[in-house]
């Protein structure tokens, strides 16, 4: 019979919300008047989204459930996800009205095409099911190229649409022939099945060499290898980053953030859900899968590039593209973390936490320098920044705390969320069940990682030196609008709030990290909580984790 | 193998007459050519010039739209076979289906991408 | 050697074959009709793994729809042989090749593995396994949700469509 319950619905609810917005914003764009402005779809989008988010705050459920016969997780990672997105979605939604009407490009299908993203994207992070996944993550893919090349008449935003949809078609490829490896040798495409098959008493035979001589990898380390490529394309970590500068500048620039924000905190999650299920080993320790070694390599080369090549731009988008290169990087090192059972918990908290702080300060950062503009097109290079932030305060304020953040400095979301990425780091450096090698590497690799981003963070400084810099450049204006207060306000309170009172999102992540991971690996002694920030000014009120669990 | 049995047959056969056909015409047929008979068969146009021409932008339009309803028949199709097995509720599962493409072909056609422009 | 192992070679050389073709062409012309033919011997390893509906499918859509697609793009832009360049040398190709090798030897040797197994593998399928009918069946019932998810990136696609290569909108 034909299978699915209420239930089955409302695990998706928020992602049928947003298809569901998107196709009404698609039928007002068509039905109404061409005086019609636009710019109340940005409105209607951003209410729809706000709503998803709340929506999925509003039902996630206390105990993961499989829904859809197995196709979907609902849980408490899907739903904390779904929700920054969402909120992403919003914030750019609201942030591009006066930039899309400045290039005479404002017209609903941009709107629909957010929505659909953010949809796609929430789908990816619920999948339990390779099939599902690969909707899910075209879905948020199909619609991010479209976007990309949105800005028609520019030949650098076709250009970048078509470098980002060559890799992306790359990405997705590998993703399929990965999966084809899993599912030939278990016979499902499921994330329990194969990690049933993977675990079984007979998966040993999978794993040995059967001539001795001949350089091997074992079938299932080949598919899941091929997977991890293929998120690394999508998430534009190094070694495979090389389409995202061009991409990032060329777009649309509230969609920039967006894309780099929303879209890679939706692929590690995704990631996370993968090796947390079924690439886990019975205790996590990483050594059958071997991906920890993977993830390290991607996450060392995205760090040192990103953060060493973004000193060195003039373009502040291109700059941004860089070091969006390196914070795919620090999210991978928290997925290095993981493999170590005494910090897998603390490093899902970590990665919710960055992840959030990342997906809403960039998507605001991105837009105050949508509407730093001059004619028709928006102020790229730190010249025409300076002197910006004197004229208009509140800008000027708004985008050096996003900066901040992305920096990692307090008081925005940005230094919890590294202290606590780091401090996980180092404990699962100390963890006894590491592979000896793992340790020492991991713990170099948060000092290399304190050390890089101290560089990194001189970037971020330098655009705010130049936005209260002496002498303002004559051309470049702010450009206000409505929406755009709205969306930049929303983000700004969030990365304060975030900074100031984690205490909530680090529930969210304990929550998410209770129902990801097998009850053995919860029991490890070694809880790592992100520790007190001693050298932060009294001025910051730092929460303990709270003991109670509450419902997401 | 046996199931493809009468298909690979048939596919002979089909090779076979078409094969026979051409030679008996060839072998048995009486040749008067001249000019406009020797001229390649171009469908009444003018056989002249490259046959790599620049092809318009505009059936790019048509080609893809097409790929998007032609993909949208295929997993009709296997539905509508056992459409009975399923009743009402596979009809409101396919409609959903429909319906989604259906606000497709709606945007579609009011943004005018089925215009000849 | 039975029927079934020599038509799987016949096939599988075929399209090896034929994605060769679309790799060394030149011609861009030559390449997509190059994967025409690689797509016709893979419909046929699928009709070996019983998957009728799949290899029909392969035919129709791939073969039929969208190469007409792809050779549109090609004729658009038309490129002449002058237009191609001179061969050159390059280290490119090369270091591609290794990489290649390298990948298929373990690749290989993993397959290798298997090759005196008999332990369970996913192997028979029924013959009924990819008729229209199983696939219908499995779309209203396991499949449902994939189902209506491709409902939705379709019409992803046909707003991206518009969007992109839309003259005026």
């Amino acid at each position: 019979m034909i299978g699915f319950t209420s239930a089955d619905l409302l695990g998706l609810l928020p992602a049928l919300l947003l298809v569901l917005a998107g196709m009404a914003v698609l039928l007002l764009e068509v039905f109404q008047r061409a005086s019609f402005p636009r710019t109340h779809l940005a409105y209607v989008t951003a209410l729809a989204a706000l709503a998803a988010a709340g929506v999925s705050y509003l039902i996630a459920p206390a105990e993961p459930q499989t829904l859809w016969g197995g196709m979907v997780r609902f849980d408490a990672l899907g739903c904390v996800i779904t929700a920054f997105t969402a909120v992403a979605c919003a914030i750019t939604a609201l942030g591009s009205t006066r930039y899309l009407e400045e290039l005479e490009i404002d017209r609903g299908e941009y709107y629909a095409l957010l929505l659909f993203a953010t949809a796609g994207m929430s789908v990816m992070v619920s999948a339990n099911d390779f099939v599902v996944l690969f909707l899910g993550l075209e879905m948020a893919a199909v619609a991010m190229y479209a976007l990309t090349a949105y800005q028609r008449r520019s030949n650098l935003s076709s250009e970048a649409g078509f470098k980002y949809f060559l890799l992306g078609a790359l990405g997705s490829a590998l993703l399929v022939y990965g999966v084809a490896f899993l599912t030939g040798l278990t016979g499902s495409t499921g994330y329990d099945e194969i990690g049933a098959a993977l675990r079984a008493p007979d998966a040993a035979r999978h794993f040995a060499n059967p001539t001795g001589v001949v350089p091997f990898l074992p079938l299932p380390l080949v598919g899941m290898a091929l997977i991890f490529v293929a998120f690394l394309i999508k998430m534009a970590a190094a070694p495979f980053h090389m389409w995202a500068p061009d991409a990032y500048s060329g777009a649309p620039t509230p969609t920039t953030g967006f894309l780099s924000g929303a879209g890679k905190i939706a692929g590690v999650a995704a990631l996370f859900r993968l090796f947390a299920g079924p690439f886990a080993t019975p205790d996590l320790s990483g050594g059958l899968a071997g991906w920890t070694t993977l993830a390290f390599f991607a996450a060392v080369a995205s760090i040192v590039v990103g953060n060493l090549v973004a000193l060195t731009q003039k373009r502040v988008r291109r700059m941004l593209a860089w070091s969006s290169v390196a914070h795919a990087g620090y999210l991978l090192l928290a997925l290095c973390a993981l493999g170590v059972k005494e910090a897998a918990a603390g490093s899902i908290r970590a990665v919710i936490l960055y992840g959030a702080a990342y997906a809403i300060a960039n998507a605001g950062a991105f837009i105050v320098l949508a509407a730093f503009g001059r004619d028709k097109a928006e102020a790229d290079t730190l010249d025409e920044l300076s002197g910006l932030g004197r004229k208009h305060p509140a800008m000027g304020l708004a985008l050096s705390l996003f900066l901040i953040s992305a920096a990692g400095l307090p008081p925005a979301a940005g230094f919890v969320a590294k202290l606590s990425l780091f401090s996980t780091a180092f404990a699962a450096g100390e963890g006894a069940a590491t592979p000896a090698y793992c340790a020492e590497m991991l713990q170099w690799l948060a000092v290399g990682g304190l050390v890089l981003s101290v560089a990194g963070g001189l970037a971020y400084l330098r655009v705010i030196a130049h936005l209260y810099g002496r002498d303002a450049h004559v051309r470049v204006d702010y450009r206000p609008h409505p929406a755009t207060t709205l969306g930049v306000a929303i983000a700004a309170v969030l990365t304060l709030w975030m900074g100031l009172m984690p205490g909530r999102v680090l529930v969210w992540g304990g929550n998410v990290a209770k129902q990801l991971l097998p009850a053995e690996v919860q029991a490890a002694p070694a809880e790592v909580a992100p520790a007190a920030p001693t050298e932060a000014p009294k001025a910051i009120e730092v929460v303990p984790l709270p003991t109670a669990e509450l419902p997401l | 193998m046996v199931d493809y049995g009468a298909l690979f047959v048939l596919f002979l056969f089909g090779i076979a007459l078409a094969g026979t056909i051409v030679a008996m015409a060839t072998l048995f047929g009486k040749k008067l050519p001249n000019r406009y008979k020797k001229q390649v068969y171009e469908a009444g146009s003018e056989p002249l010039g490259d046959a790599r021409i620049r092809i318009n932008v505009k059936f790019y339009m048509v080609a893809i739209s097409f790929v998007m309803f032609d993909l949208e028949t295929v997993f009709l199709m296997p539905w509508a076979i056992v459409a009975k097995e399923f009743g009402g509720a596979g009809l409101a599962a396919a409609m959903f289906f429909v319906g989604v493409l259906v606000v497709g072909l709606i945007y579609e056609w009011r943004k005018g991408g089925l215009e000849w422009e | 050697m039975n029927v079934e192992q020599v038509l799987f070679y016949l096939f599988a050389v075929g399209a090896i074959a034929g994605c060769s073709g679309v790799v060394l062409s030149r011609n861009p012309i030559n390449s997509a009709v190059s994967l025409v033919a690689a797509f016709f011997f893979l419909a046929g390893n699928y009709v070996l793994l019983h998957a009728n509906f799949m290899a029909i499918v392969q035919i129709l859509v791939y073969a039929g729809a969208i190469m007409v697609l792809f050779l549109f793009v090609l004729m658009l832009l038309n490129q002449r042989d002058e237009e191609l360049g001179p061969r050159t040398f390059s280290i490119a190709p090369l270091l591609g090749i290794f990489a290649a090798a390298v990948v298929s030897v373990t690749i290989g040797a993993g397959f290798m593995s298997y090759r005196n197994a008999t332990a369970n593998f996913p192997g028979e399928v029924p013959l009924s396994f990819g008729t229209a009918e199983q696939i219908g069946r499995s779309l209203m019932t396991t499949h449902l949700l994939p189902f209506e998810l491709v409902s939705l990136l379709l019409l992803v696609g046909i707003v991206s469509a518009v969007v992109v290569a839309k003259r005026r909108l």
